[in-house]
């Protein structure tokens, strides 16, 4: 079980994980985050029945449009799964169509971030992001999330 | 002067005479009224056949007798009536003899020279006033002609029944067979005839008149013959083919006494026997429609029946008028209907496609929204980079090339947003609702205001502007006409902006009118497509898309857009919409 409170970033855009991981790095926000580079990897990452292989991420930063297993999928076998049902999920695409905000919400999204073109405000964003998620958000207990209790 | 032979009043001299020539003249009366006369003087016998009788010379003649004086008897009456007539007679007149009561009785005589006669016999008993002895008195008189008259009428008044039938089976919308069928069964039997047809004219075909038969009719013939007719009755014949004759004339034609050498040796084999013909074309405002034929009347045909058969002849021209219009109906029914099988088919069609394109526009959008713009965030972000980690040592012209470049990333970045708005607007479904356009503008130009504080805008509008339309859309195209007011008026101060409304005959009329830049009229075509823009991009920033949303925004509510300006002089937009009044 991680100690330590990571991001899980789930992202297939390589220049967009790069810039993600440099705002939170000049905003000194974080050094652990963890990258699954599409649906498929983020799922294994979170839900391998080997306990010692799995992560468990404070947060979820979920890009939608991901090659394989699509975002959306994603979060709605996270959300079906006791493991990752409690875990904290941010979806955050270039996506504001209509019909996407509404599916990520009504399948469980925590929150709803649109990435901005202009990168001073996506960092300020993902600053924002990570210091609410790590410090100032109290996370589900571990063993509730873990499917200890049910 | 001589003494007239037949006078009519007696002369009062001769008083012995006067007896003589009352006879006479009552004799002659009785003559020139066909009537003969018998008397029988009962002799008391129970043989009637005894009893002596005298008939007066018109009853001979009436009997077809050379007249005579002899006396007659019961037994050489009876010899003129027809056999089958004569029980009937018996029965009635022998009783009334023996019982001395009057009579009447009708029956036929066959005289000798094969005439056939219809006769009425009254008799009457009465006393001689002289001695007293009873006697039988009567009378035979000749009515065959009006029997025949009788008969005609009626045989007259069948036909009219006839055609009375046939139309309703018109109005009924019974096949055309069977109506004709109808009008030639009356036909044959009004005419005596064994057998005919009725055809509809078609035209002349290689010289030969072309007939659809309506009907064919007989009694007698053989199957082959009946299969013959029966297969065309729905298809052309050329009149030849039928009893090989003559074509189609203008006039009836008859013929009662046919030369085999005219055509009738070509006869079908097991076609009946041709004794004798008549067909009668008919013929309806624009000559001749079509054609009966009639066949072997017992006696033959005569010169005067086609003209008895006027509304028979009138009533199958407008049967075969009405059926040819009910079919021409009902093909133009037909057709109708394919086309507008056809039509929907289309239209089926066209809303896959449309559906399909709309499909395909909604996913163009999407990875436009994504994919487009996921790159300019990467130029963006290292744009940024290149600053944040190497600017001081770059030079100052480098630097602000990367800020010229983060500049042009953001352009792009509206232009995407303002396509993806202006697509988004063709595609959401619309949900017209009243919405105070007023009220709309407020909130809008409370915004405008928040955004750009340093401006000096008077903005008025009137109070109460209903319109019925998507809210959503609406507040879209009048902030997008608004941001225009806001952003041409951008020199002048006040800057005065004004929304207002106006109702012509049929509508109302918005506008947007401002004190701003304006445009020249001669590029005001131009003003709703994409990406048109009137201005440089260093006066007046902008995507150009604006208008071209406006647009599409109106015309999803069925309404009209347009604009007046002059350069310097602001602007106005007019817009309707149509569900809105």
């Amino acid at each position: 079980m991680n100690t330590e409170r990571t991001i899980l970033l789930v992202e297939d855009n390589p220049s967009d994980v790069e810039l993600t991981r440099r705002a939170l790095v000049r905003k000194q926000i974080s050094n652990s985050m963890v990258v699954a580079n599409d649906g498929e990897e983020a799922l294994e990452m979170l839900t391998a029945r080997e306990s010692h292989r799995r992560i468990h991420p404070a947060v979820i930063l979920l890009d939608l449009n991901l090659p394989k297993v699509s975002g959306l999928e994603v979060l709605r076998r996270l959300r079906a799964d006791a493991k990752t049902r409690l875990i904290p999920v941010v979806v955050l695409t270039t996506s504001n169509e209509e019909r996407d905000i509404t599916s990520s919400y009504a399948l469980g999204a925590n929150s709803y971030i649109r990435k901005s073109i202009d990168f001073v405000a996506f960092a300020d964003t993902i600053a924002q992001l990570g210091r609410y998620w790590l410090t100032i958000n109290e996370p589900p207990p571990a063993q509730a999330a873990n499917g200890v209790v049910t | 002067m001589s003494q007239p032979e037949m006078p009519f009043l007696p002369t009062p001299d001769a008083s012995a005479s006067l007896l003589a020539r009352g006879e006479a003249a009552a004799a002659l009366a009785l003559r020139l009224v066909g009537i003969g006369t018998w008397e029988v003087l009962p002799d008391g016998s129970g043989d009637i056949d005894a009893w002596p009788m005298r008939w007066s010379m018109e009853t001979c003649r009436l009997l077809g007798l050379e007249p005579t004086e002899e006396p007659q008897s019961r037994g050489a009456l009876r010899r003129s009536i027809v056999a089958e007539d004569m029980l009937a007679r018996d029965a009635v007149a022998d009783p009334a003899w023996r019982q001395r009561r009057p009579y009447t009785a009708e029956y036929r005589v066959l005289r000798p020279d094969g005439a056939l006669r219809h006769i009425v016999e009254q008799a009457h008993v009465f006393s001689d006033p002289a001695d007293g002895t009873e006697r039988i008195f009567g009378i035979l008189q000749d009515i065959t002609d009006r029997r025949q008259a009788d008969q005609a009428l009626r045989g007259y008044n069948q036909l009219l029944r006839g055609i009375t039938r046939a139309q309703s089976r018109l109005i009924a919308g019974r096949s055309r067979q069977e109506t004709f069928g109808e009008l030639l069964t009356c036909l044959l039997n009004y005419t005596g005839s064994e057998f005919g047809f009725i055809g509809e004219r078609i035209g002349v075909f290689e010289r030969a008149e072309q007939l659809q038969l309506c009907a064919t009719a007989g009694t007698g013939w053989d199957t082959p013959v009946r299969d013959y007719y029966a297969g065309r009755e729905q298809s052309r014949i050329t009149l030849g083919d039928w009893a090989g004759v003559l074509g189609l004339k203008d006039r009836p034609f008859i013929c009662n006494t046919p030369d085999p050498a005219d055509g009738t040796s070509d006869l079908l084999p097991g076609h009946p026997p041709v004794n004798n013909y008549m067909l009668i074309p008919f013929a309806h405002d624009y000559g001749a429609r079509g054609v009966i034929g009639l066949a072997n009347a017992p006696s033959g045909y005569s010169a005067r029946l086609p003209g008895r058969l006027d509304a028979v002849l009138n009533t199958c021209a407008s049967l075969v008028w009405a059926y040819g219009a009910n079919e021409r109906r009902q093909r133009a029914e037909a057709e109708l209907v394919s086309l507008n099988a056809e039509l929907e088919q289309r239209i089926r069609r066209r809303t896959a496609e449309l559906e399909a394109a709309n499909a395909e526009l909604e996913s163009f959008s999407y990875s436009v929204s994504h994919d487009l713009r996921a790159p300019l965030r990467g130029i963006d972000g290292w744009s940024l980079a290149l600053i944040e980690d190497y600017g001081p040592s770059l030079p100052g012209q480098a630097q602000g090339y990367l800020r010229q470049v983060r500049e042009e990333v953001q352009h792009m970045g509206r232009l995407i947003e303002d396509l993806l708005e202006m697509s988004r607007v063709a595609r959401v479904d619309l949900a017209a609702q009243p919405v105070d356009l007023a009220a709309l503008a407020g909130q809008i130009v409370e915004g405008l205001c928040r955004q750009y504080p340093d401006r000096d805008v008077e903005f008025t509008s009137a109070a109460d502007l209903k319109a019925n339309g998507d809210a959503g859309l609406l507040r879209v195209a009048l902030q997008n006409l608004l941001d225009n007011a806001w952003k041409f008026t951008a020199g002048r101060s006040p800057a005065r902006v004004h929304l207002g409304a106006r109702a012509t005959l049929n509508e109302t009329v918005y506008f947007v009118t401002d004190n701003g830049a304006g445009f020249d009229m001669n590029y005001a075509g131009k003003l709703f497509s994409p990406f048109r823009r009137l201005h440089r991009q260093s006066e007046f920033p902008g995507t150009g898309v604006g208008l071209a949303t406006v647009q599409r925004i109106v015309r999803r509510h069925g309404g009209r857009i347009w604009a007046e300006s002059a350069p310097g002089k602001g602007a106005t937009f007019f817009f309707t919409l149509a569900s809105g009044t």
